[in-house]
This record gives structure tokens, sequence and C-alpha cells, in this order.
């Protein structure tokens, strides 16, 4: 026992510095790691955004729980807050949808297109990559946040 | 070899530290787009954002090609330039126009032309042209003119020819006359461009690396990689007369397409007219099919497959789903019967017509 003991005394297998170095490897990895994680999107639905021919005219961030109407939607874009829902009236000159906001999803109440697409089987965004499409009036609500296992045909 | 040893760790510590931050490097990207084809396609693909630039940019060449091929409105694309020629005429098939006609044909003669590429003038005569305002109550097209209409319809109208690597479709029959108008064999390639398009997406999703998202193009075709965590998905259907979905199957690394009366159709007099149009009584089906599914096809074929198995009704749809051809390319079928009494779902994998609603597991 002992002559293994001096040996590997006399070896100096763990130096100072290199526990210094193993130290700072191990914080590094601690970091990145919480780094990712801490900051990493963890709700399934975090923002909804509103396009009228590819521009984005409105978002709703559901952590803020706040909205910004971008220049171009200060045209198209009216809201209207009850409750807890709030409904955002989209006006261009191709025609209105109406959407409403809830706790954690999004959905088209009411449109004037033709077809109705955007209303029918009760389309509604709950997660990140969510979408509906109003194809005759170009509209398009995205759902951005953590992509879920769900898909639908 | 203290000095070996430190280094190997060293290195081997600054390998992982490099792996893991090039992991983390990737992030789910959604891409979509609205104005090709008449639909909407939604791709969600995880990779790193040089490659997703990459992606964005051939997804929407892809889309641009589709669409300029298909897209019968287009002065351009093949369909147009063959549906404007004279009778006797021949067009000459791009490669892309190539392919969807040599997929068409391959199902039509599979189902017995229930898959029919020339009902064109019926979907047009029936209010369900490409670019056309569906409107209910709309009076149904002269019968006198669906039957004029089969001089020119089938694809026995059509012929296809190979010369000096070049390949030509030939208009075989000669226009018929009705109500001071003339009608031409046409063709209608919207019943296969959105699975086109999905194959050639996913096709660029395996050159760039990309295993982990799904390419779904409107409610017709998907083809779905691994789930963001390199799991299956969860693939539900649409339940073709309620809101919500019907059934859910764990899928990865496979195509689904649907078709159904459900996504275009109109209602007049209390009955439901669908796009979806019978090649050989011209008229939209009416044989209890709400909806079919086929999972595990190559998505081209699949989004042929599926429009036929609905125009070739409920008994076959099971024959085709138990054939052996079925069986030997692994295809998969889940589809939707109305009757008197309530809705029925089909499944192969249950092999049975399930009694009761339509049902979720």
């Amino acid at each position: 026992m002992n002559v293994k003991f001096e040996r590997v005394k006399n070896g100096k297998y763990f130096l100072k510095r290199d526990i210094i170095l193993y130290a700072a490897i191990v914080l590094l990895l601690t970091g990145l790691f919480l780094g990712v994680f801490l900051t990493r999107e963890n709700t399934a639905l975090e923002k909804i955004e509103v396009y009228y021919k590819e521009k984005l005219i409105y978002s709703y961030d559901f952590l803020q729980k706040s909205a910004i109407i971008t220049e171009t939607g200060a045209n198209y874009v009216e809201t209207r807050t009850d409750g807890a829902e709030t409904e955002v009236k989209i006006t261009t000159p191709d025609g209105y949808n109406k959407v409403i906001i809830g706790d954690g999803y999004a959905l088209v109440a009411d449109a004037d297109c033709f077809g109705k697409d955007c209303i029918r089987n009760s389309k509604r965004i709950s997660g990140g990559g969510d979408a509906i499409f109003c194809l005759p009036h170009g509209i398009k609500i995205l759902g951005v946040g953590e992509i879920g296992n769900e898909v639908t045909l | 070899m203290k000095k070996l040893a430190r280094a190997a760790i060293l290195i081997m510590t600054i390998l992982s530290v490099c792996a893991f931050a090039a992991c983390t490097g990737e992030k789910a990207y959604v891409f979509t787009d609205s104005v090709h084809l008449g639909s909407s396609l939604k791709a969600v693909v995880c990779c790193d954002k040089g490659t997703y630039e990459v992606f964005s940019k051939n997804a929407i060449k892809i889309l641009d090609e589709t669409d300029s091929e298909f897209n019968s409105q287009n002065p351009e694309s093949f369909v147009y330039r063959f549906n404007k020629a004279k009778c006797g005429e021949s067009v000459e098939l791009s490669a892309v126009a190539k392919e969807a006609w040599t997929a068409a044909k391959a199902v039509y003669d599979l189902t017995e032309g229930a898959y029919d590429p020339t009902v064109k003038n019926y979907v047009d005569a029936w209010g369900f042209a490409q670019d056309a305002n569906i409107v209910p109550d709309r009076p149904a097209p002269e019968p006198e003119l669906l039957e004029a209409l089969k001089e020119v319809s089938g694809t026995d109208k059509v012929e296809f020819t190979e010369k000096e690597g070049k390949a030509y479709l030939t208009k075989t029959a000669c226009g018929v006359e009705y109500g001071g108008k003339t009608y031409g064999v046409k063709l209608d390639f919207g019943g296969l461009a959105k699975g086109f398009a999905v194959k050639k997406i996913t096709d660029l999703c395996n050159e760039l690396g990309i295993t982990r998202g799904y390419v779904s193009y409107g409610s017709s075709s998907i083809y779905l990689l691994k789930n963001t965590k390199d799991a299956d998905w969860d693939l539900k259907l649409t339940h073709p007369r309620e809101d919500g979905t019907y059934y859910a199957v764990k899928a990865s690394d496979i195509a689904a397409s649907t078709s159904g009366d459900y996504e275009r159709y109109y209602i007049s007099g209390g009955k439901r007219f669908c796009h979806i149009i019978d090649g050989e009584s011209g008229a939209p089906i009416s044989n209890g099919v709400c909806s079919v599914t086929v999972i595990g096809c190559d998505p081209l074929i699949g989004d042929c497959l599926s429009t036929a198995l609905c125009v070739r009704g409920e008994e076959r749809i099971i024959e085709f789903a138990n054939s052996d051809y079925a069986k030997a390319n692994e295809i998969k079928v889940v589809a939707v019967f109305e009757k008197e009494d309530g809705l029925r779902v089909f499944s192969t994998a249950d092999g049975e017509i399930l009694s009761g609603k339509a049902y979720e597991r």
C-alpha cells in the first residue's frame, strides 16, 4: 500500500494547474448548459405574429401580455380587449378577419373571405409553428414558440 | 505518458464543448409559403441558420418551378400550353412534367382509371376551377354537356411518346362542340402538384442533412421527418364532418396524403358537391366516401392515390388496403365513410370498419 501511495505522490497526477484547468472546463460547460436551458423557449406558445401579404402587421407576446401594431399594421389593425380575450380586427382592401386571442391560443372567429378556410374546422394556434392562412385576404397568422409533437393533416 | 494523458483529456474536452456548441446552434425554423399553387405550404426544419438559408432559397425555387409547370393559368406552364394545343399537336414535356405525367398514368393504370388527370373540363363545368369562387346552390351543368365532354376525357385521348431523348404528349381527340363553345382535351395536375412539391422539398431536406421536421402542403400532403426531439410525430387526421381530428397515429420518416369531400365543396339542393370528380360519370363523387388518407406512399403517388380511392368507393378502398400491392409497399389506408346512421372509420391497422363514431386514439 505504501509503495503504491508513494508512486502516486511522486507521479503528481494532479498538479495544481491541472485542477484549475479542469475546474475552468467544468465551469465553462455548466455555464453553457445553464445559458442554453435557462434562456430557451419553454412555453408552448410565446407569441403570435400576423402578416398581411408577407409584411408583419401585428404581434402579441403571451409572456409579456403585450401587443405591437407595426407601422404597416396601423392602417389595418383595430384591437379591443374584453375580459381575458383580445379581439383583433384586420381590415384590408381584400376584406376583414377577426382574430381572437385568449389564454395561450389564437383563432379566426369571423372573416368575409370566400370558402372561409381560415375559420373552418376550428383551426386554432396553440403552439409554435402552428399557422392559419387566409389565402383570399393574404393573411397569415403564425405561432412562435416551442414546436409541439402534433401535426394535423 | 502523463503529458499525453493530459493532452488527450484536454482534446476530448474541447471536442465535447465544440459538439455541444454545434448542437445548440440548431433550432426549429418555420418556413411558410402561400403564393404558389393556390394553397399554403408549411415546413418545420431543425437545422442551423446557414442551412436554413440554403433550404428556404431552394424551397422557393422548387415552388416556382412546380407552379410554373402545373399552374393552368400560367401561359408558360406545360399544362397551359397543352390545354391550348390543337388536335393532333404535340407538346414537349419538361423533366418535371414528365415525372408528373408518369406518376399520374401509373396511378390511372393501378386504379383502372379512377385517378384521371384529364377531368379538367368536368372540374370547370362543376365550378371547381383553380381560381373559382365556390358558391352554394350552384346549378348543375347540363347532362348533355357532361355527355359531350366524354369525347375529350380519359387518358386514351392523350398519347405519350419519346423521341431523341425528349418526351411529348399529343392530343389524339379533337375538340367537341357544345353550346357554341369548343371543348378540347385538358389536363389538370392540381391533384398531384402539392404532393410533387412536398416530395421535392423533402428531397432537399435529405440533401441538406435535415432529419427533423416536416413538410406539409395545405391539408392534403405531408412528409414527416423525425420530430424535433428525434422521435415520432403524432399525426392527426382532420375530421371530415366535425371540428377537430378523428384519428391519430405515431409516425416518422413517412409521407401521408389525404383527399376528401370536405375541403372544396358546396351544398346545392341539400346535397354536397365536392371537387373530386369521377371520370366515368363526369360528376362529383357521391359514394359516401368522406375522406381517404394514404400513409407510406411516395408523396406524388400518394396524392393521386388518395383521390383515386375516393372515386373508387368503400368496397374497392378496403380491397386496395388489403391488396398485395399495398402490403408489398407497406401502404396503410385510413378512410371515413358516411352511412345513414353516421360515420364509419376504416383503417388498415384495424383491418375492419369500426362501428360507432369516428374516434381518436
